[in-house]
């Protein structure tokens, strides 16, 4: 529920930097969109390339437990010396070598989702706009639902009938982040779709499909990497949320989310172990956000860089 | 204009019905609210009058066919652990979900509008900025982190306010800063691009040399043009705000419609909800055509579809 | 330019963050408060906010619970129902369990067997109702009427469904027929709460629920569900009124947002707190924890019936899982030194509890021998079920022992689920685990417990013919030296075949307010609030 709310800041995000860019001078504005993708490859590079390499860096075993040394707070922090860089948690996991495969793990199962849901939310909302109509309406009224239904329920149902699994989870996760690609989609096309050159288009005798893919689909995607961008944060924190009840990240796999909600209770005397999977969540979504921000400016046919 | 609403009005009952079928088949399918209800020590002939009692007994389609037929005389049927109508129960959580939501709601707006314009009209400086980045953050900051730490400072370090709880004012100030950090970035960012691409505009350029005055380019024409996308997400979070701040509720013991509806589900108490899917869709639909009935009087050029 | 604006305002922002979560108190030894300021929790205006209708000078105290109470239908109550300590504060039932686990009179005087099938129950004469009724047979006859008719289906009925009968003798005597001879009548007679029968027959069964009328020491005042209920002094309660004249239940689901209340005064004791949040309670000058170790035993429950084919029907693994987990660790760690390590299925000071049986020691050598024993050499995989939010202890216990079973070769898969989807494993033939994590309550009654090993159970894992003679015999035995032995044989045949491997006896701890005086946590959850006094405000 909370992605959807997003929806509209998402998809404005992407115009607002559209519109600052257009009336800025072209060098200046090449320049800055190099900064952004260097700023926001490097975070991304370095939080995939950590997620990659978990194996090789992770100084522990990230599921090994320690229970006599539990909530250890981190090395900065403690008086004493102490084996975990970034503290250990409720059953004296290393901390670091969590996130390194928590990270893996969130990345995964979050493009995944996204993945996903951004396929089905952009045809459902591409075929809505473009056709309007009866298929329209029920898509957009299917939206409507979606929004009304408790994705718990889902959860629950999909982890009772086919238990706890990362494919279920996605699932999951997919099905409550389609309606954002959708409206947003659903808007944009409509919008487009009226343009003069679209119009034209048709004048010319051109199939719906080649509009479609040569004028609605290539306009339309700016926003959708948009939104894929801000979802990442999203889904890590609907992940968090479930995995609250067990019905995310099967334990004791670690995830950015489930390591969120196993420090929830513990903030007021260990805040690490909540805090530093969020600081992990904040820098990759900045990171994701930059890059595909400055991806949509290259792939952006109107504001595409020469 | 009134065939437009007649017949999105036409289609609230399908999506309502839709929804319902959904919810009833799959809240089936998580399991027997006999089980959770009686003690381990049961007797077998307990549960089966249980069973017969609350109509799972029966194939599927009938029950569905009960439901509707009980629907349409305003019936939602009886709550397991409240012991009274599961409308009701819904209903009675109403008041305090729309005091946070609708607080919530119209600072967001306010704000929004006031600090997107500003951001829009100082594009680029240390403000605009600064918001933009809060923005990015509040998008992906987990509620219950940021709730929690506003009770320990606030309230137990510096008593200055309440932890939770349902009552004055004051009782409103932490959850709502809370949920105005996922509200707020969508409303700002939202208004400014819109003021942003306004100001862009020929038409402008051209009232600019009108001679109209700042105050007069700004209420006229951005204020009027950055209206119609800020009502649009208003309507979606009036939507979904009323089920979705479950992380919020929770951690504020706020009495909130969506930690009623997690709690119905976690208990099985299917009627509950059952209604509260009911309420939510209703109010889901009726909140986004409001939003497109008053974009399309601020702007008719707008014809909503 | 524009990216060291956003770099700085970024780095602006973390700070602030990491500033926020500063501020917090992280040493568990340094108290959240200021020593400058001096009971902030009395001084602070204590939540303006809830509405009261005492003056200004009584005494409210405020208790935070994390269950959402949903109704004030007593039709719930009487096992651990959503609203049960509230209602236990309105409604009294005939006998009463102490803190100590025993049996004592309530509502009656007296009681006796007076043949094998009919117990006789004096009552206790000169009580009123709330609303000015009498108390007398006639409520009790309608009480249990009520309770036990099938077409109200309260789920107390299958504890009491024994009586066959019940008879008013004359207005303070009343005789329970029952269809076999039951010596756990006086214990099961207090989960019946009694209501007032002209009251009830006057406004309807719903007219008591949204207006609860008994003969308890607090009458209802107002109840909102999810937010609150507030209860008052009932001025002609029989046992003398209580000290303090109102008190709030607020229902305050997350854990942190509990403590946090307590420690910023707006709740004076708040149940169930977490194990990692005790440091933080006791680290407060104004507050200390209280805690009662529970009537119950956290187990690992064993499907051991051969036709389900599990490799824990062999009882050597059973022993083997016995010996590789390492409860004092686990104790320690996640039961933050509260309850006890436990190595059967009644806890100490319960009737039949027998002290000479030790749990098995940690060995983790042993437990690879057996498994080898056993056709294990290389290990196996079973499945451990596991509910989050039921137990004190849950899902953490379950990982850990996960983590350890694996050391021996054992590679348990914990399936950590919400407690509806849990519970159908313990009751439906369908759903099989080879484990369980579950923690069986006594309620102070040792059959109550014991019943989960016998064929006589529905639900029963494991058949063993002695243990159900012994069972059976401790049930309708009215000797209790033979009833004790029964239950002394039955722990020995379970030590031996494991079952259940035991694993801990919970507690239940509590924040207080120092301002509380005389609160004693009671062992199944209940708040006893008879002997609570609050401090005089400074």
């Amino acid at each position: 529920m909370r992605s959807m709310q997003r929806a509209f800041a998402l998809g404005s995000l992407f115009s607002w930097r559209k519109q600052a860019e257009l009336a800025e001078a072209r060098p200046r504005r090449k320049r800055r969109v190099v900064l952004r993708l260097w700023v926001g490859g490097t975070i991304v590079l370095i939080v995939a390339m950590a997620g990659l390499l978990a194996p090789v860096l992770a100084p522990r075993d990230p599921t090994a437990q320690d229970l006599l040394n539990r909530m250890k707070p981190p090395a900065f922090m403690s008086p004493r010396p102490s084996p975990f860089l970034l503290g250990s948690d409720g059953f004296g996991r290393d901390i670091l070598s969590r996130i390194l495969y928590g990270v893996r793990v969130s990345l995964v199962v979050s493009g995944s989702a996204i993945l996903v849901s951004g396929v089905c939310g952009t045809l459902l909302g591409l075929t809505a706009g473009y056709y309007e109509g009866m298929a329209g309406s029920i898509i957009m009224r299917l939206a409507d639902m979606q929004l009304a239904f408790p994705s718990m329920l889902l959860a629950i149902t999909v982890v009772g009938i086919f238990g706890v699994s990362y494919v279920n989870l996605v699932i999951v996760l997919a099905v409550s982040g389609w309606v954002t690609y959708a409206r947003v989609v659903y808007g944009k096309t409509r919008a487009l779709k009226e343009m003069p050159y679209v119009l034209a288009a048709r004048a010319v005798g051109a199939t719906h499909a080649r509009i479609i893919r040569r004028h609605i689909l290539p306009n339309a995607f700016g926003v959708v990497i948009v939104i894929a961008t801000l979802q990442v944060g999203q889904m890590i924190l609907l992940e968090a949320a479930l995995s609250f009840l067990g019905l995310g990240v099967p334990p004791p796999d670690p995830s950015l989310g489930s390591m969120l909600s196993e420090g929830r209770n513990v903030l007021a005397i260990a805040s690490w172990l909540a805090t530093i999977p969020g600081l992990v969540i904040v820098t990759a979504v900045l990171g994701v956000n930059f890059l595909g921000d400055g991806l949509r400016e290259v792939l952006d046919p109107r504001t595409r860089i020469q | 204009m009134n065939r437009f609403i007649g017949k999105r009005l036409l289609q609230l009952p399908f999506s309502v019905l839709g929804i319902t079928l959904i919810v009833f088949v799959l809240i089936r399918m998580t399991g027997d609210p006999v089980v959770l209800y009686l003690p381990p020590d049961a007797t077998q002939e307990a549960r089966a009058q249980l069973t017969r009692q609350l109509g799972l007994d029966q194939p599927l389609p009938v029950q569905y066919g009960v439901f509707i037929l009980n629907l349409l005389h305003g019936d939602l049927g009886q709550s397991l652990y409240y012991k009274k109508p599961a409308l009701d129960v819904v209903v009675s959580y109403i008041p305090a979900t729309l005091q946070l939501m609708g607080t919530a709601l119209i600072v967001a707006a306010l704000l929004g509008m006031v600090l997107g314009l500003t951001c829009a009209f100082w594009k680029g400086s240390l403000f605009d900025t600064f918001f933009v980045t809060l923005s990015v953050f509040g998008q992906a900051m987990p509620s219950f982190w940021l709730g929690i730490m506003l009770i320990l400072f606030f309230a137990v370090n510096l008593h200055w306010l309440p932890a939770s709880g349902r009552g004055t004012w004051a009782n409103m100030v932490l959850p709502t800063i809370t949920l105005l950090m996922y509200l707020l970035p969508s409303t700002l960012l939202l208004v400014r691009s819109s003021a942003i691409e306004i100001l862009a505009e020929d038409f402008l350029t051209v009232a600019r040399a009108k001679g109209l005055s700042q105050r007069a380019i700004l209420l006229r024409h951005v204020l009027k043009n950055a209206l119609n996308p800020t009502i649009s997400s208003l309507g979606l979070q009036m939507g979904s705000l009323m089920g979705g701040a479950i992380v919020t509720e929770t951690v504020f013991a706020w009495p909130g419609l969506g930690r009623l509806s997690v709690e119905a589900v976690l208990s099985r108490d299917f009627s509950v909800v059952q209604a509260a899917v009911v309420v939510l869709a209703t109010w889901v639909v009726l909140s986004n055509l409001l939003a497109d009935v008053a974009n399309s009087i601020i702007d008719p050029r707008l014809q909503a579809g | 330019m524009r990216r060291s604006k956003i770099v700085s305002v970024t780095a602006i922002l973390v700070a602030s963050l990491v500033l926020l979560a500063a501020c917090v108190p992280t040493a568990p030894g340094v108290p959240a408060t200021a020593p400058a300021q001096p009971a902030p929790s009395t001084a602070v205006p204590a939540q303006p906010a809830l509405p009261t209708t005492a003056p200004a000078a009584s005494k409210v105290i405020r208790i935070a619970t994390a269950q959402g109470c949903t109704t004030m239908s007593i039709s719930l109550a009487g096992g651990m129902g959503p609203c049960e300590i509230q209602i236990h504060q309105i409604f009294e039932p005939l006998t009463w369990r102490t803190v100590d686990g025993k049996i004592v009179p309530l509502l009656a005087t007296s009681w006796n067997m007076v043949d094998q099938n009919d117990w006789q129950v004096k009552l206790r004469q000169g009580v009123k109702f709330q609303n000015g009724e009498d108390f007398n047979a006639d409520a009790v006859k309608f009480s249990y009427d009520k309770a036990l008719d099938p077409k109200n289906n309260w789920p107390i009925r299958s504890n009491i469904q024994l009586i066959d009968r019940v008879d008013t003798v004359d207005n303070y005597t009343v005789n329970f027929h029952t269809s076999k001879p039951w010596p756990d009548f006086p214990f099961f007679a207090a989960s019946v709460y009694i209501m007032p029968p002209k009251l009830t027959q006057q406004v309807g069964d719903d007219g008591l629920i949204a207006n609860p009328v008994g003969t308890g020491p607090f009458q209802f005042v107002e109840f909102v569900p999810g937010d609150h209920l507030t209860l008052k002094a009932f001025d002609g309660y029989w046992g003398g009124r209580v000290k303090i004249d109102q008190v709030v239940w607020r229902i305050i689901p997350e854990p942190a947002t509990r403590v946090a209340s307590l420690q910023a005064g707006e709740t004076d004791i708040a149940a169930q707190i977490p194990m990692d949040l005790l440091p933080v309670v006791k680290g407060d000058a104004n507050l200390h924890v209280d805690f009662a170790n529970e009537q119950v035993t956290l187990q690992l429950f064993m499907d051991t019936l051969p036709a389900n084919g599990s490799p824990v029907a062999d009882k050597r693994v059973r022993q083997a899982i016995d010996s590789a987990i390492d409860r004092d660790t686990i104790w320690k760690a996640l039961m933050g030194g509260v309850g006890a390590v436990n190595g059967q299925m009644l806890t100490p000071g319960i009737f039949g509890y027998d002290p000479d049986i030790k749990p098995n020691p940690y060995d983790p050598d042993k437990a690879k021998q057996l498994l080898a024993a056993a056709g294990y050499p290389n290990g196996l995989k079973l499945q451990l079920q596991c509910p989050v939010g039921k137990y004190l202890v849950d899902r953490d216990a379950c990982l850990a022992i996960k983590d350890q079973l694996a050391k021996v070769g054992i590679d348990v898969q914990a399936n950590i689920m919400e407690t509806a989807a849990w519970a159908p494993y313990l009751q439906d033939p369908k759903k099989r685990a080879d484990m369980i994590y579950v923690g069986w309550y006594s309620y102070g009654n040792p059959a109550q417990a014991m019943q989960w090993f016998s064929k006589t159970q529905a639900w029963h894992r494991w058949e063993n013919d002695q243990y159900d003679q012994l069972f059976l015999d401790a049930k309708t035995n009215t000797d209790d030296k033979a009833r004790q032995q029964d239950y002394f044989k039955m722990a020995e045949i379970v030590k031996e075949e494991v079952p259940s491997v035991f694993l801990m006896q919970q507690a239940a701890p509590y924040g207080v307010s120092n301002r509380v005086l005389n609160f004693k946590p009671h062992p199944i959850q209940y708040i006893d609030l008879l002997h609570v006094d609050l401090k005089a405000p400074k």
